[in-house]
C-alpha cells in the first residue's frame, strides 16, 4: 500500500508539472492528498499489525475534509479566472512577469 | 496558572473570533455598508496582541515551554507555546493590527475580507503554537487558504486572480508534499507529537528520515519562499490589496519559515548535518536572487517583494549556524529580532506604497515622488521604511544586521555565510538608496487621490515609531528574543515538558 501511495505521489507531481488545464491541476492536487492519506493508512497498519491507529483514522478524515476545502477553493478560483479571462489554460496566465 | 494569564489564550481568542467573523462580515454588508468588520478586526488583533505579549510585559514566572495536551499525551493533539512563539505571535498581531487600522479609512471591505483576515491571523498563531504535526498542518492550511483568498481580492482583478492561482497551486502542492513527509515521520516514530518525535528520533540514522526531511523542506519551503520555490511571491505580494501585502510580506512568509525552523530544529535534530548543507545552498541562492532582482525592479510593490526573499536567506543562514550549541541562542535570537524588524519595516513600506501609488495613478518607482506635495507625511514615512531596510543606523534595520553577523562569523564551518551576507547587505542598501533617490528627486503633480487619510497615517505612525524606538533602544525586544531563543535552542526542555 505504501508503494501505491508513492506511485500516487509521483502521478500527482507529474500531473502538476505537465498539465495546463486548471481543472486537471486541481485533480492532480487531489491525487497528492489521497497519496498522503494512503501513506498514513499503510504506515499505521505496518506499525500496528492486525489493527490500525485510531488517531490515523481521525487524521485521514480531517485531511480529506481540508482537501475538499482546497479543491472547492481551487474550483472557485478557476471559475473566476474563466469568467474574467475566458480561459482555463494555465499557460495563458502570463500577465505578471519580471 | 490562572486563565487570564495563560500563554495559549491568544489561540483560543482567534479561533473563537474566526467562528464569529462571518457574522461580522454579514452585518458589515447588511443594507448599507458600515465599518463593523474593520472595527472587529482592530479589536481582535488588539486583544490577541495583548494576550500574546502579556508574558513578556508582566514577566510571568511560568514554566516554559507551556504544553497543553488534548487527549492522551502522544496520541491526541497538543499545543506547545514557548516564548519564541509568543514573540512572533506578538509581531504578527502587531502587523495585523496596523493593517486593520489602515482599512478603517475604507468605507467598505470586499465580501469575505473580514473572515479571511481573521483566518489568516488564527492560522499564523496556530502554526506558531502547534505542538503536534496534525495541528501544525491544519493551521498551516487555514493560514495558506486565507492568504490565497486575500490575494485574489486585489484591485487589479485579472492580475490578482493570476497571482492568487499561482500562489494557490504552489502553496497547496507544497502543503500536501509536506504532509507526505509528515506521514513518513509517523511511520518512523508512531506519533505526530513534536516532543515524542524529538525523543524517538534522537540519534536515528534512517534513509526514510532523510526522505521525510527532503519532503518537509520541499513542501514547507514553498510558503517560506525558498529558491527555486519562490516564484509565487513577487506576484502575490504585488497584486494583493495594500494591507494584505503588508501582512503577508511583513510576517506570514516569515511565520512559514519559523514553522519550518521549529520542526526541523526540534524533530530532525539527528540529521542536522544534512539539512545544514541543504539550507546553506538555499540561503545563498535566496540572498543573491532577492537582492539582485530588487536592483532592477521599477514597480514599487515588486521592488519591495524581492528583498523579502533575501531576508528568508539571512534567517536561513542563522538557522544553519544555530546547530552549533555555542551559537544556537545568539543565532536564533537574531532570527527572531530580524523577523520582527523586517516585518514592521516592510509592512510600513507596503502601507506607504499603496496610498502613494493611488495618488500618482502608477506603481512606477520613478513617478511616486510626484505625490510628495499632497502626501507629505506618507512620503516621509515611506522613505523612513526604505532607509530602515537599507540598514541606516538609528533604525531597527541596522540593529537586525548587527545582531545577525556575529553568530554567522563565529561559525567554524559556515563562517563564509557571514561574508555572503555582508555582500548582500551592501547590494540591498544600494537597491533601497536607489529607491529613495527616485522618490526624492521626482517632481510633478499627483493625478489620482488628493489627500491623506487619518486611519492610514495612524497605522503608519505606529510602525514608524517602533522602527525608530527599536533602532535607538532595542534592548527590551532583544531581551525578549533571547528568552525565546533560549526556549527554542534547548531541546531538553521540550522533552522535559513531557513530565509536567
Amino acid at each position: 500500500m505504501f508503494a501505491c501511495s508513492l506511485a500516487l505521489l509521483t502521478i500527482g507531481i507529474y500531473g502538476l508539472s505537465t498539465k495546463r488545464n486548471l481543472i486537471r491541476l486541481i485533480i492532480a492536487l487531489e491525487i497528492l492528498v489521497n497519496a498522503a492519506c494512503l501513506s498514513f493508512a499503510s504506515l499505521s497498519a505496518m506499525a500496528l499489525p492486525g489493527s490500525s491507529d485510531p488517531m490515523v483514522g481521525v487524521l485521514i478524515i480531517i485531511v480529506l475534509a481540508i482537501g475538499g476545502c482546497v479543491a472547492a477553493f481551487g474550483l472557485a478560483l478557476a471559475l473566476a479566472i474563466y469568467k474574467r479571462l475566458g480561459t482555463v489554460d494555465a499557460w495563458e496566465l502570463r500577465r505578471l512577469r519580471g | 496558572m490562572s486563565w487570564s494569564l495563560r500563554p495559549d489564550l491568544s489561540v483560543y481568542l482567534l479561533i473563537a473570533s474566526l467562528i464569529v467573523s462571518p457574522l461580522s462580515d454579514l452585518i458589515g454588508h447588511w443594507r448599507k455598508p458600515n465599518r463593523l468588520p474593520q472595527a472587529f478586526l482592530v479589536i481582535v488583533s488588539l486583544l490577541g496582541l495583548l494576550f500574546s505579549s502579556a508574558p513578556f510585559v508582566l514577566d510571568l514566572d511560568s514554566s516554559w515551554p507551556f504544553v497543553v495536551f488534548y487527549g492522551q499525551p502522544g496520541l491526541g493533539t497538543c499545543l506547545l507555546v514557548d516564548r519564541a512563539s509568543l514573540f512572533l505571535a506578538s509581531a504578527a498581531l502587531l502587523i495585523a493590527l496596523s493593517a486593520s487600522i489602515f482599512v478603517l479609512s475604507q468605507p467598505s471591505l470586499p465580501h469575505g475580507y473580514c473572515v479571511a483576515f481573521t483566518a489568516l491571523m488564527a492560522g499564523m498563531i496556530g502554526v506558531l503554537s502547534a505542538g503536534d504535526l496534525l495541528t501544525f498542518y491544519v493551521f498551516w492550511e487555514i493560514m495558506c487558504l486565507a492568504a490565497y483568498a486575500l490575494v485574489a481580492m486585489g484591485e487589479r482583478r485579472e492580475e490578482a486572480l493570476e497571482a492568487a492561482w499561482k500562489y494557490f497551486i504552489m502553496g497547496s502542492a507544497g502543503a500536501v508534499v509536506m504532509l507526505f513527509g509528515i506521514s513518513i515521520l509517523y511511520g518512523l516514530a508512531g506519533t505526530l507529537n513534536m516532543i515524542f518525535l524529538a525523543r524517538r528520533l534522537l540519534g536515528a540514522r534512517d534513509p526514510w528520515l532523510l526522505m521525510a526531511l527532503v519532503l518537509f523542506i520541499g513542501g514547507a519551503g514553498v510558503e517560506a519562499a525558498f529558491v527555486p520555490l519562490h516564484t509565487w511571491l513577487p506576484d502575490a505580494y504585488s497584486e494583493a490589496p495594500t494591507p494584505v501585502s503588508a501582512t503577508i510580506a511583513g510576517i506570514t512568509t516569515e511565520i512559514g519559515f519559523f514553522g519550518l525552523l521549529k520542526v526541523v530544529f526540534v524533530v530532525f535534530r539527528s540529521c542536522s548535518r544534512t539539512w545544514q548543507a541543504i539550507l546553506a545552498a538555499v540561503c545563498v541562492a535566496n540572498m543573491f536572487l532577492g537582492n539582485l532582482c530588487a536592483l532592477v525592479q521599477m514597480d514599487v510593490k515588486r521592488f519591495l517583494a524581492y528583498p523579502s526573499i533575501s531576508i528568508i536567506g539571512y534567517a536561513t543562514a542563522a538557522l544553519v549556524v544555530s546547530v552549533d550549541p555555542g551559537l544556537s541562542e545568539g543565532a536564533l535570537a537574531a532570527v527572531l529580532f530580524l523577523i520582527l524588524s523586517h516585518g514592521i519595516s516592510k509592512a510600513l513600506a507596503f502601507l506607504g506604497a499603496g496610498p502613494l501609488a493611488s495618488a500618482v495613478g502608477s506603481r512606477d518607482l520613478r513617478k511616486l515622488g510626484a505625490a510628495k506635495t499632497s502626501f507629505p507625511v506618507t512620503t516621509v514615512l515611506f522613505v523612513l521604511a526604505f532607509l530602515c531596510r537599507a540598514g541606516l543606523p538609528g533604525t531597527c534595520g541596522f540593529v537586525e544586521k548587527l545582531a545577525l553577523l556575529p553568530p554567522l562569523f563565529s561559525s567554524p564551518a559556515y563562517w563564509w555565510l557571514g561574508i555572503i551576507m555582508v555582500i548582500n547587505v551592501i547590494i540591498a542598501a544600494a537597491a533601497y538608496f536607489r529607491g529613495v533617490l527616485n522618490v526624492v528627486r521626482t517632481q510633478g503633480r499627483p493625478n489620482g487621490r488628493r489627500s491623506e487619510r487619518k486611519a492610514e497615517l495612524a497605522a503608519m505612525l505606529i510602525l514608524s515609531a517602533l522602527i525608530v524606538f527599536l533602532g535607538i533602544w532595542p534592548y527590551p525586544a532583544l531581551r525578549a528574543a533571547e528568552l525565546g531563543a533560549k526556549d527554542l535552542s534547548n531541546l531538553g526542555r521540550y522533552i522535559e515538558a513531557l513530565g509536567r
